[in-house]
């Protein structure tokens, strides 16, 4: 029995269906409802904005937000780099240790992650007993429940993205490049700088972007990590919705965390293209 | 000599790098057997007692199951809901097949803050707060793109001239179904109920959101407990947490080998 086209249309929008209708029922709408009710709390009103970009309370932390995901994105940068670049060299078996070493950090739990820096981190935990061991400090760093602790989990967790991001991109690069410049008489440095670096920066601005763009949202590593200098938006939020319970605020604070990670989406997105059409470089 | 040089410290920087990755979530494991009332690492001595106490505990056996019974409705909502959506998406040749792909991908790009706070907003008035199924809900739709994904790179690939030959050989659709597509997909369905599973289970930010009360999960309590008291629990249920979430990674893994063997 063959099926009419239209029949077999509609079979295939009765399996999208259900889950379309999911997605958008409890999901979707909600978000939307949510964001509107920064406006209307019932009425139309702007007190809920005007709050957040008057008081400094609120200013700071959308700076301190933006500091830290820019520090973790520069972070990442460095040590992801390195680590594709790494993979990049290794050999094929090499590499499938080394991707499974970086995945790791995805196969757990981001609460049980977070958790076991407060215990290595800590006063008299593991790295400073091996520092204060190896006599290279003479007291015990605080490294923990303050702005250091929640860079070194933030750039724990999102050091996947980056290397991920710049190894895809690093993979198609054809080795023959460099070694042609080797050969040419380049040093390893001045080889690596005119072929590989050029060629891996479509990588590098994915990576970067993806990074900053999630470091936004970043709610449980601060909180859990931080001080009370270290107050990301996102923590704010939770502390609105579930301590004080003041919706209409919660809600603006979502848009507002909404609205810049869109606006840096959107300006990333335009400068990757525009370089893109400067350099002439032929992937999309 | 130069060369030599560099590539000791480059392999020494690598190597730190490396370990940055794995010690942090090995060195609980070890600590979970440690005897101390103290988080310590290294352990001083042996001990089972805090296994004891995680197990005896009527809270965190209550959140184990909890976190067990949300995972598993989840993951079969997920499939449910995602296989039939990936069929008709990989089969339709849909007009706006990209809007749609862009929809089911939302959980992934959103802001998750933003959309736990606005599933919570629209759970009061349902009654879906605190609720196990809430949850489950609220994570299916984490999953939703977990199963879907996968499943249409899986479709994409499949190739159709196996089931119209059994339809010509007179087959029902249905028959064609199970007994040709379904086992060819069986390692990506396998993958996707893994995936939505551990998705479920590992996941933090909803549960602190919309559940509380008496549909505690695991990470939940955990984040209680390091927000309010910490005690050497945690690390048992963190070593669990890992050991679980790492099993599950390697049986996805082998049945993918499985197929590519033959």
């Amino acid at each position: 029995m063959i099926r009419g086209t239209q029949t077999r249309r509609l079979i295939h929008w009765l399996g999208i269906a259900p889950a379309v209708l999911t997605l958008g029922l409890f999901y979707v709408i909600p978000v939307g409802m949510l964001l509107s009710r920064s406006l209307f709390d019932p009425d139309f009103t702007l007190e809920h904005y005007e709050r957040i970009f008057s008081q400094s309370v609120y200013l700071d932390v959308l700076w301190i937000t933006f500091e830290i995901s820019l520090i973790v994105t520069a972070l990442t940068l460095v040590m992801g780099y390195a680590l594709a670049y790494a993979i990049y060299r290794a050999s094929n078996r090499m590499r499938l240790v080394l991707l499974a070493v970086v995945l790791f950090p995805f196969w757990t739990s981001l609460i049980v992650r977070t958790f076991t820096f407060i215990i290595l981190l800590q006063r008299e935990g593991f790295v400073n007993d091996t520092l204060l061991s190896l006599g290279l400090i003479t007291e015990p760093l605080q490294m923990v429940y303050n702005r250091t602790g929640v860079l070194i989990g933030m750039t724990y967790m999102l050091l996947p993205y980056m290397v991920l991001s710049i190894f895809s991109v690093l993979d198609r690069i054809d080795p023959i490049y460099q070694r042609v410049a080797r050969g040419m008489g380049a040093s390893r440095l001045r080889a690596f700088a005119s072929t590989i670096l050029p060629l891996s920066l479509p990588g590098v601005f994915v990576g970067s972007s993806l990074v900053f763009l999630l470091s936004l949202g970043f709610f449980i590593t601060p909180a859990l990590l931080g001080g009370r200098t270290d107050q990301m938006i996102a923590m704010v939020i939770e502390d609105q919705v579930n301590a004080t319970l003041n919706w209409g605020f919660a809600s603006a604070l979502s848009a507002t965390l909404l609205a810049a990670t869109a606006l840096f989406g959107g300006l990333l997105g335009i400068v990757g293209w525009m370089v893109r059409k400067r350099l002439n470089l032929g992937q999309a | 000599m130069n060369g030599i040089w560099t590539r000791a410290i480059s392999s020494a920087l690598i190597g730190g790098l490396l370990a940055f990755l794995l010690v942090p979530v090995l060195t609980i494991i070890p600590m979970s057997f440690n005897e101390s009332r103290y988080l310590e690492f290294p352990p001083t001595q042996f001990s089972m007692q805090w296994y004891e106490e995680f197990f005896t505990s009527s809270a965190w056996m209550e959140s184990a199951a909890v976190s067990l019974q949300i995972a598993v409705l989840t993951s079969v909502l997920a499939l449910l809901l995602g296989v039939p959506a990936a069929f008709g998406i990989a089969r339709g040749k849909l007009p706006f097949e990209t809007f749609l792909l862009s929809f089911f991908a939302l959980p992934i790009v959103f802001p998750i803050v933003v959309s736990a706070v606005g599933i919570y907003y629209i759970f009061v008035p349902l009654k879906l707060t605190n609720t196990p199924l809430g949850l489950a809900i609220a994570h299916t739709m984490l999953a939703l793109p977990v199963v879907i994904f996968p499943t249409l790179a899986a479709l994409k690939r499949f190739d159709p001239l196996v089931e119209w030959q059994a339809l010509n050989l007179g087959a029902s659709r249905l028959q064609v179904f199970f007994s040709i597509t379904l086992p060819i997909l069986r390692p990506t369905f396998i993958t996707a109920i893994l995936f939505s599973f551990i998705t479920s289970f590992d996941e933090i930010v909803f549960a602190i959101f919309i559940a509380g009360g008496s549909a505690v999960t695991l990470p939940r309590r955990i984040w209680e407990t390091l927000r309010f008291e910490i005690e050497p629990t945690v690390t048992v249920v963190a070593t669990l947490l890992i050991v679980i979430s790492i099993g599950i990674m390697f049986v996805t893994l082998l049945t993918q080998k499985n197929l590519r063997k033959k």
